[in-house]
């Protein structure tokens, strides 16, 4: 008697071939887009010590480098330079983070960073990262035009160490100028684990303009929304990986593969051409 | 690879220069420090063992070379942000 063995396989989700391009040809709102994976972005043998931004036209029609990062806190060598990992221009290539390290608008801040956190500037923005997950969380101030204070104006983006992940605005007068918005648990983020996640608000319809999408070009809103206050601070900083004074900074292990920022709360048909491109650019399965 | 190198306060701007001189890497302004507030600590990728021991020739850095302690397998315990965090 004879019979035959019928392999089952678990289905692979085929990822077609990279594509490089600059993420303003399918969304025109891009502002910035910054990404380890393309040499035009970083490349040691040009300049060891700046992330480039590949949005030739940003949206809010500033100049390209206007959102060009250093590497720390300056255009300098030192200690709290990320780690670029990997071949320049590779689809796997990273930027490692040892707790310590961040990337700082190399230029004068432009004036979408300088309101992002109005109510009164009815900037709408939405906010992507794209990355790995230590293995240990821990609170980091992943992206911050703010700094630490209670009442410095601008705003925070923050993960905590039970994975949860909310931002805060201040207007820069009192503590109450503060808001929170939190992801309650509702997809803690997990600890080595890649993610590309999109996170905007409109600050001027705060409670009806918000989306948040965690590996998913479906967007949700946020669990809990309050009043923008309407101060007339600006901001004076911007900082990727830490708040604006470089505290908090991402925890030890954390890899970076991207940050893009719109200026616009994106709809699904968006997340969802975005969560494509960025999937055949870093050739990595974003799915949850 | 990140290696993880903290030193004694006591000794942090002899610290400082000369790693700045020897690594051409400068300190950042606003490293971790131990819970006792007593160190310093930072990760780097380009700092090299060859580098840390031409670091320790220097005389008032010799005189504490034993509490200049290096780690390249895992971040160490007890390490905390002086920048306010909330």
């Amino acid at each position: 008697m004879s019979f035959s063995i019928h392999a089952h396989r678990t289905p692979s989700f085929k990822i077609g071939p990279r594509n490089t391009n600059p993420l303003g040809d399918i969304v025109a709102s891009c502002i910035f887009d910054l990404d380890a994976t393309l040499s035009d972005s970083f490349d040691s043998g040009v300049d060891a010590q700046k992330w480039k931004n590949v949005e030739t036209t940003p949206a809010d029609s500033e100049a390209q480098t206007a959102y060009d990062f250093d590497l720390g806190a300056d255009s300098g060598a030192s200690t709290d330079d990320p780690t670029h990992v990997g071949t320049i221009g590779a689809a796997d290539a990273y930027f490692e983070h040892d707790g310590g390290d961040f990337f700082d608008l190399n230029g004068a801040l432009t004036t979408a960073l300088k309101t992002l956190h109005k109510s009164s500037s009815n900037q709408a923005f939405t906010l992507g990262i794209a990355f790995r997950a230590p293995a240990t969380l821990a609170t980091a101030h992943f992206f911050g035009t703010a700094d630490g204070a209670t009442n410095d104006p601008g705003l925070i983006f923050v993960l905590q160490p039970d994975g949860d992940i909310w931002f805060r605005t201040s207007d820069g007068s009192t503590r109450t100028g503060m808001i929170f918005m939190k992801n309650d648990g509702t997809f803690p983020l997990q600890p080595s684990t890649n993610y590309l996640m999109f996170m905007g608000a409109d600050t001027a319809n705060i409670g009806s303009s918000t989306v948040i999408a965690i590996n998913s070009s479906t967007g949700a809103a946020w669990d809990n929304t309050d009043t923008i206050p309407t101060g007339s601070t600006d901001a004076d900083a911007c900082v990727l990986g830490a708040n604006s004074a470089f505290g908090a900074p991402l925890p030890n292990q954390w890899r970076t593969y991207g940050f893009y920022l719109f200026n616009e709360v994106l709809n699904d048909t968006k997340l969802g051409l975005l969560k494509d491109r960025l999937t055949l650019r870093h050739q990595r399965n974003y799915n949850a | 690879m990140t290696q993880f190198i903290t030193w004694p306060k006591t000794i942090d701007t002899k610290f400082r220069a000369a790693y700045l001189a020897k690594t051409g890497e400068k300190i950042q302004d606003t490293p971790l420090e131990s819970e006792d507030g007593l160190s310093y600590m930072v990760g780097s990728s380009r700092c090299t063992d060859q580098h840390l021991s031409e670091l320790k020739v220097d005389t008032e850095i010799t005189a504490k070379a034993d509490d200049i302690k290096t780690n390249k397998d895992a971040y160490p315990d007890g390490w905390v942000q002086k920048v306010v965090v909330i």
